[in-house]
């Protein structure tokens, strides 16, 4: 084996490992949502059933574990994520843009010192912006009295609003300044020349020439803003975003539920990026064929004249496609004969758990210690602990808490 | 009145950059500085009782977050944990970004799109999905006891140092392959050239051309992982437990059950220093080095 070889070789491998450390937790968790039991497994697999996304199940001891689609906590959280995300976008856009455009019009000495400061607050830990942002509001209301400034002032989503834009505003600073530094100012100068006013420059050449900036920027910081945690968790106060609704429910009972809701998003995203993949070949496509085109029509060289007929290539995506649908065809088959699919099987699977568990309870149940017993000890009776229980005396001296 | 404003409003470039910026320069007032200022501020003061705070100026709060071991742990833990992150995140992208510069010659984009996807699902989900396959009964567990290999699920899986930074590495890993391939990318590929005409092994202009050069997006990529997850506070929650538990946890309780926001605030500004300490430091460092290989 050639050097070269064994070096793509090893590149191959490595390639192939870490893409599978990238995305084989999120494959998993995906499988989970389809797995019908409380817990998100694989292994132990009960049905494949779309229970996750829809009603959830009510558990034999009578706790609900909601779905996706009967969660109320979730719905509520979601629509406030959405409110907060589309404040944060219509806050943090303008504000990075017009520190961006500051920082091409300010003197090269202080545009350093502008540019560190205005990147500032992305180096401070979420949790102290989050945390400043409340405590600060806090005196203000408390300062402010009753009225419309307290109610704001205590009002988680507006809080939350404020705190974001802190650092996601510095997101859309960053993107547009990139954009900047590629401006020709000329533009700007001859549009000053030919008459127009310094609004009409803005509004007529900068807007448009910022524009892909302007989207991107939007988009970044309604995502940032959707999935942030660590600054929200203290600003939102008694409210809940959708973050914070996950957060509780990963940390209390991790359910299937959660897999059910990952897996939509990882969906939405996929598709997402795909779409935008598909528009931004059409469109060098278009814009190589327009070059074509002009260079044609001024050069007049029939050598670059383009030839109509196009053979007809069957897209290497379809074959990807084909793959799946034949591995999921196969894997659902698989799934139905081995009764691992539909109503039946779930049933089926709550029966054997149900009658474990009042297996469990009748053993609970021979194993019994009577009340007498415990008074006595030996057991972890009362006397065990040295009666302190017994002790009428007890809570006499208490005064309360504080 | 009016037209007096007009006329100077018109005629001073100065004040019309200052009015368009207004509404930008209140909003980082508002949400940014003066929060930050109040907790600087309060870092000074003294927790009386549960309501009451006493604001004579003292340097109390700083004393006791020295003097009480459990701070000072949970702040070299804190920077130990993402000292970690941090190198296991650049060991595992750098040959990946490599890769995607250099080997790749069609479809960059769509590589480099493949390799952030994680990064645009939620931070949180992420996390969830290790505790999925780490948990008592997660993924990892409950197949090695369904094949027999093991009788108990195995503990050290989740609720440790080595968990956290497992899965604080996975999150990050997009932040660190975005700087990295820029800088690599725009390495001027006829300097590669120019060292092996001159006799440099590949693994030698490796290490004395391409990685000098790719310096400023190594540094880029530390410190966007570093000084984050110094602070961060949900991943060593849900998959810390006590052993893995942050300094930001501590100022989430100080702010919140323990009721000190005094103290709470003087950890926050500690946090803060050290951050930008340990942040001045790595950057000086690699400067000096870069220096010398070049």
């Amino acid at each position: 084996m050639k050097p070269q070889h064994a070096l793509n070789f090893i590149f191959g491998i490595y390639i192939f490992i870490f893409l599978t450390y990238l995305f084989g937790p999120l494959i998993i968790m995906s499988i989970t949502a389809f797995n019908s039991a409380e817990f998100p497994s694989i292994t132990p697999w009960e049905c494949f059933s779309w229970r996750w996304f829809q009603e959830g199940k009510i558990a034999y001891d009578g706790q609900h574990l909601a779905g996706l689609a009967s969660d109320w906590r979730l719905h509520d959280g979601l629509i406030k994520s959405l409110i907060i995300g589309t404040g944060v976008v219509i806050l943090a856009v303008p504000i990075g843009m017009a520190a961006s455009i500051v920082l091409t019009q300010v003197h090269s000495r202080l545009r350093t010192i502008f540019y560190s400061v205005s990147i500032m607050p992305v180096l401070f830990p979420g949790v102290i912006i989050g945390i400043s942002t409340v405590v600060l509001w806090d005196r203000i209301a408390t300062i402010g009295g009753e009225g419309f400034i307290a109610d704001i002032g205590r009002n988680g989503i507006f809080l939350t609003i404020l705190g974001q834009t802190c650092f996601i505003s510095t997101y859309c600073f960053l993107i547009f300044v990139a954009r900047l530094q590629r401006f020709d100012q000329t533009q700007e100068e001859a549009a000053l020349d030919l008459g127009a006013s310094q609004t009409q420059v803005f509004f007529k050449i900068l807007i448009p020439y910022l524009m892909p900036a302007i989207a991107s920027s939007a988009v970044i910081a309604f995502l940032a803003s959707f999935e942030n945690y660590n600054t929200t968790v203290f600003s939102i106060l008694s409210d809940q975003t959708l973050t914070t609704v996950i957060a509780s429910k990963v940390r209390l009972g991790i359910s299937p539920a959660i897999s059910a809701l990952a897996l939509v998003i990882i969906a939405l995203t996929l598709i997402a990026a795909i779409s935008y993949e598909i528009l931004r070949r059409r469109e060098d496509r278009r814009k190589k064929e327009r070059q074509d085109l002009l260079l044609f029509e001024q050069t007049k060289d029939s050598r670059l004249q383009k030839n109509e007929k196009k053979s007809f290539k069957i897209p290497k995506s379809v074959f990807v496609i084909l793959f799946l649908m034949v591995v999921g065809i196969f894997s659902f088959n698989q799934l139905i004969k081995n009764n691992l699919y539909g109503p039946a099987c779930v049933t089926a699977a709550e029966e054997a758990k149900k009658s474990k568990f009042s297996e469990q309870l009748k053993l609970l149940q021979q194993n019994q210690v009577s009340d007498d017993a415990l008074q006595e000890g030996e057991l972890g009776g009362n006397q065990d602990y040295g009666d302190i229980f017994g002790d009428p005396n007890l809570f006499k001296d208490f005064g309360g808490f504080d | 009145m009016i037209r007096y404003w007009e006329k100077i409003y018109a005629k001073s470039e100065n004040i019309k950059a200052y009015a368009l910026l207004f509404p930008a320069l209140l909003m980082v007032i508002l949400a940014m500085a003066s929060p930050m200022l109040l907790t600087f501020v309060t870092s000074f003061h003294t927790q009386v009782s549960m309501m009451e705070i006493d604001t004579t100026l003292t340097l109390g709060r700083y004393k006791d977050f020295f003097s009480k071991p459990v701070y000072t742990t949970l702040l070299g833990r804190s920077i130990k944990i993402s000292f970690f992150v941090t190198l296991v995140t650049l060991i595992t992208t750098y040959p990946l970004a490599y890769y995607i510069a250099f080997y790749v010659k069609k479809n960059k984009m769509l590589w480099i799109v493949l390799m952030t996807l994680p990064f645009w699902t939620s931070y949180l989900l992420r996390v969830f999905s290790w505790k999925v396959i780490l948990g008592h009964k997660g993924v990892v567990n409950s197949a090695l006891m369904a094949l027999g290999m093991i009788e108990e699920p195995l503990g050290f899986l989740i609720y440790s140092q080595t968990a956290v930074v497992l899965t604080l590495a996975h999150a990050w890993a997009a932040f660190a392959i975005l700087p990295l391939y820029v800088s690599l990318d725009k390495i001027d590929k006829s300097l590669l050239e120019a060292s092996y005409d001159l006799g440099n092994s590949k693994f030698q202009t490796f290490w004395r051309v391409t990685f000098p050069l790719s310096l400023p997006g190594v540094i880029g990529a530390i410190l966007i992982i570093f000084i984050p997850t110094v602070g961060d506070y949900v991943t060593p929650q849900l998959v810390g437990g006590t052993d893995g538990r942050m300094l930001s946890n501590m100022i989430q309780a100080l702010f919140g059950r323990a009721n000190n926001f005094p103290l709470g605030a003087a950890s926050a500004v500690i946090m803060l220093f050290s951050v930008s300490l340990v942040a001045l430091i790595v950057t000086y460092v690699t400067r000096k080095v870069s220096m010398r290989m070049s």
